[in-house]
């Protein structure tokens, strides 16, 4: 490389980073003057949007125990306990009218293994099993990540 | 005097341990370098390190179930991904898929694809030192991520291309949207080009490094960028189109060998520029016309495939995502097969990266856009 090719190269290495420089200077005035963007989390907080995926919740009364959540289920995070009623037993019915034949003990979800891919809420007949926007809800110790939805308060 | 003490020195090659921990490796992947000195006589990608048993998960899963999974091959293209997927278990089930779904998935696939470059963008500049570029990368590709989760309800992982259709339907306001994000959109990638693409200090870092030529291209079955980037023009979507393709306008970016060598590390960046312009080209013939109509075909809530195999393929950011599908007419597919495109690009590492300096080493994993969750899957 002869001096002037060398000293070719400095000026375009000065000239196309000066282009550069122009375009980041253009953006820092515009962030500067403009309003602010970061979010102050724990006091404000971002809006979720309407159909976001957090926290699953059952509404064990409306449950018909149909096992369809936890047989599409990728990573088989929801357990079902579901016994036949007794026979002469009061006939139950959902919100939707649907005629409840088995009688739910246990509907867990261990949430720590939930992926959220919402195909479980989607496949639901009763519409009983769904998304809330809650997203905080981290405990000390993994196994209270298990969701009892027989005794659910929150 | 010097040639005296360099025959009485002792060299010796040095085996260097790059990764997984390494930031500029994307993700973990460890490298093997052989170095002599400041030059680099052999790179082993050692890959592994991220292996999740998607083939053998999928067979355990409900066709719908597996879609999540696919979603985590390429986590940046999550949407690519699951219409590659969806394509294949439609063309088994023989489903007619709505127009309106269709309109719906390639302009969501063509907004994924310029999300996934504008990341490849970023962090090539972060390599090569321009800090800059991430945070105007991340800054853009954070509107597309805004309208994905108003879209699915999820930022990374979607599970929005289904059997059949999509998700959820799109509403107006999503179109508006999409419509403002490409009219902001439009410039900036002429900005992004002379603030890295045509700066003189990342020209010389990039030209003449890592260069791919055709015959290495065939040998190891290249797809996507690094084969356009070396100069062959191939494109799923021209050449075996899917899904509305063959009724949309655009061009096929091509490495030209501007700056050097036809097939070096600036050429692909290039191609990725001029790829997200050709995609920006795509949503806007589309967006004023997406038909009226259900957003997904009548699938039930049990899917059975009849028994078969099929073997379908897509264009991905990366290149060519392939599934090899078999059923055996139950609820879970019997076999899937991945081919994924990352993994036949880290596999050149060695051969394009012998001579090469160690920091050019950076530059050239950096420029083959490389995803562990799908080289590993």
């Amino acid at each position: 490389m002869t001096f002037t090719d060398y000293m070719g190269m400095v000026k375009d290495v000065a000239f196309t980073t000066a282009k550069g420089m122009g375009i980041t200077w253009k953006v820092f005035w515009k962030v500067t003057t403009g309003k602010d963007i970061t979010i102050q989390y724990p006091e404000e907080r971002d809006k979720l949007p309407l159909g976001s995926r957090g926290l699953l919740f059952n509404d064990v009364a409306d449950c018909i125990s149909c096992r369809a959540c936890a047989s599409i289920c990728p990573v088989d995070c929801i357990t079902i306990e579901a016994d036949k009623k007794e026979a002469g037993g009061s006939v139950e019915l959902t919100k939707g009218g649907v005629k409840k034949t088995l009688d739910l003990k246990k509907f867990d979800i261990d949430v720590s293994l939930c992926c959220y891919c919402g195909l479980c809420s989607s496949v639901c007949p009763t519409e009983c099993l769904y998304h809330t926007k809650e997203y905080e809800y981290s405990v000390i110790d993994r196994d209270k990540h298990v969701m009892n939805y027989m005794q659910y308060e929150r | 005097m010097s040639e005296l003490m360099t025959e009485n020195l002792k060299t010796d090659e040095l085996l260097l341990n790059m990764g997984p921990q390494h930031p500029s490796t994307h993700g973990v992947l460890r490298v093997v370098v052989t170095t002599d000195g400041e030059i680099v006589k052999k790179a082993i990608p050692e890959i592994g390190y991220l292996h999740r048993c998607f083939e053998k998960h999928s067979e355990n899963s409900e066709w719908m179930a597996v879609a999540p999974y696919v979603d985590r091959l390429d986590y940046l293209a999550s949407m690519n991904n699951s219409m590659g997927w969806a394509i294949a278990v439609e063309k088994m089930l023989e489903l007619q898929v709505p127009r309106r779904a269709e309109y719906i998935r390639v302009i969501i696939s063509e907004l994924q694809r310029i999300a996934s470059h504008l990341m490849s963008f970023g962090t090539y500049g972060l390599d090569m030192g321009a800090f800059t570029a991430f945070m105007y990368a991340f800054r853009d590709r954070e509107m597309i991520l805004d309208i994905f989760e108003s879209l699915s309800g999820a930022r990374l992982l979607y599970n929005y291309m289904w059997i059949g259709g999509t998700y959820r339907d799109i509403t107006p306001e999503q179109v508006q949207k999409i419509k403002s994000f490409i009219d902001y959109f439009k410039p900036k990638i002429d900005e992004y080009n002379n603030l890295v693409t045509y700066n003189k200090i990342f020209v010389e870092r990039t030209k003449d490094i890592g260069v791919v030529d055709l015959p290495t291209c065939f040998s190891y079955g290249l797809t996507g960028v690094m084969l356009r980037g070396a100069g062959f023009k191939w494109d799923l979507r021209k050449d075996a189109p899917y899904s509305i393709y063959p009724e949309v306008e655009f061009d096929i970016p091509l490495g030209t060998g501007q700056m050097g060598t036809l097939g070096d590390c600036w050429d692909r960046h290039m191609v990725r520029m001029l790829e997200m312009k050709e995609s920006v080209r795509i949503i806007e013939q589309l967006i004023d016309g997406i038909p009226e109509g259900p957003h997904r075909g009548k699938v039930g809530k049990v899917i059975k495939v009849p028994a078969g195999e099929h073997y379908s393929r897509t264009e991905c950011p990366r290149g060519e995502l392939a599934f090899y599908v078999i059923a055996d007419g139950g609820p879970q597919p019997f076999r899937v097969k991945c081919k994924s495109p990352c993994f036949m690009n880290i596999a050149t590492l060695d051969e394009i990266s012998r001579g090469v300096m160690v920091a050019d080493l950076v530059a050239t994993i950096g420029s083959l856009d490389i995803v562990l969750g799908e080289v590993d899957r």
